[in-house]
């Protein structure tokens, strides 16, 4: 929309293992190069919860979220994760053309095609995914917003609620609670990302960009991606100087 | 002689298990490409935002009626379109696409080792 300021927000707190903020900082700069955005990264002192990740339980920060609407200072924004790492220019076709909010309902994982994340056998809903969202300042997106605060807030209550299985607190299922309740029950194709994330999970060796590719190992396999955004688990390779020199060259 | 039948039967064993891997990181491969072209198939126009398929370009070319037409988008919105403008811009778009698929589908069938 002419007139109305655009940008991204990464949510970025460092923890003892992994430095979150220098991982945002690398995803602004991909971003700048193919979304032409500035982005904010916002550093939080919230809570943090323990979660296993990879056989290893690692400190997560994942609690001011739901803070994005009020810490936006764009009147449309993308809220990614940091390391939902930005390698086209697709994002700024559901920016430009989104109503209230966008969200992701699909995920999809390179390296393991037949996962289906859910929330757990007995939830009532299918999970959305907070990795991306897309959302214009309007009333619809700030009471989205505010019922995320009022879940996070009393998240065993709604846990039990909905039947969700995982006991620490997530984004994900925050999001998806918030965005039924202000739907009214009913699925809402406005309310979401026309196409699923892309996701890479576990343990990773190397990752390498080619011309039109960027090639994925582990200790056993390799996995050809196209240049598209790509959300990466493991914040170790992340963290590599490799891919931080590998990272410069896609965006020289 | 039980032996040699033996390994040789291994050996095929252990070529197929090969063959089975690399077909299934094949198929992965095939399939992530073809979920990033669904992005890329999809096409702002005029507030919305279209997933440009073969079924959409053909009923917008034979819409007999009037320049003015309303397509459902992918967020469940009806959008008002010019047909000739859309049809222009949707052609190119998904023409782009596809030809990127199809080059990217090229080079990953000659890419079986990494």
């Amino acid at each position: 929309m002419p007139g109305k300021s655009k940008g991204v927000l990464l949510f970025a707190t460092n923890t003892a293992e992994t430095d979150y903020v220098r991982i945002a900082e690398l995803n602004a700069k991909l971003i700048k190069r193919f979304l032409d955005l500035p982005t904010t990264i916002v550093q939080g002192d919230q809570g943090s919860n323990k979660r296993l990740v990879d056989g290893a339980v690692v400190e997560w920060n994942n609690g001011g979220r739901c803070n994005a609407y009020d810490l936006s200072p764009y009147d449309q924004t993308l809220v990614l994760d940091g390391d939902y790492l930005v390698f086209d220019n697709n994002l700024l076709k559901v920016l430009d053309t989104v109503t209230d909010y966008a969200i992701a309902d699909k995920n999809i994982y390179i390296n393991s095609v037949n996962t289906i994340d859910t929330m757990g056998p007995r939830a009532i809903t299918p999970m959305l995914w907070a990795t991306a969202i897309a959302f214009n300042k309007t009333d619809k997106t700030r009471q989205m917003f505010e019922l995320v605060k009022m879940i996070q807030s009393n998240y065993s209550y709604y846990r039990a609620l909905y039947n969700i299985e995982p006991t620490n607190f997530r984004n994900d299922v925050a999001f998806t609670i918030a965005d039924r309740i202000i739907n009214g029950y009913v699925e809402n194709p406005a309310c979401r990302m026309p196409w699923p994330i892309i996701s890479v999970s576990g343990k990773l060796k190397q990752i390498e960009f080619s011309k039109q590719r960027i090639i994925v190992r582990t200790e056993q396999e390799a996995f050809l991606v196209p240049r598209t955004n790509l959300h990466v688990h493991d914040k170790t390779v992340l963290q590599s100087a490799e891919f931080q020199e590998a990272i410069e060259n896609v965006i020289a | 002689m039980a032996f040699l039948l033996y390994n040789a039967s291994m050996s095929e064993i252990n070529q197929i298990v090969t063959q089975v891997k690399q077909a299934t990181k094949y198929q992965a491969n095939k399939r992530t490409l073809k979920e990033s072209i669904v992005a890329e198939l999809h096409m702002p126009f005029n507030g919305g935002l279209f997933y440009i398929t073969p079924a959409l370009l053909a009923f917008v070319a034979t819409w007999p009626d009037g320049p003015l037409l309303f397509i459902e988008d992918s967020y469940e919105n009806p959008i008002e379109v010019d047909k000739q403008v859309f049809l222009v811009k949707a052609q190119q778009h998904y023409y782009a696409a596809m030809n990127s698929w199809h080059q990217q589908s090229e080079e990953l069938k000659n890419a079986r080792k990494v």
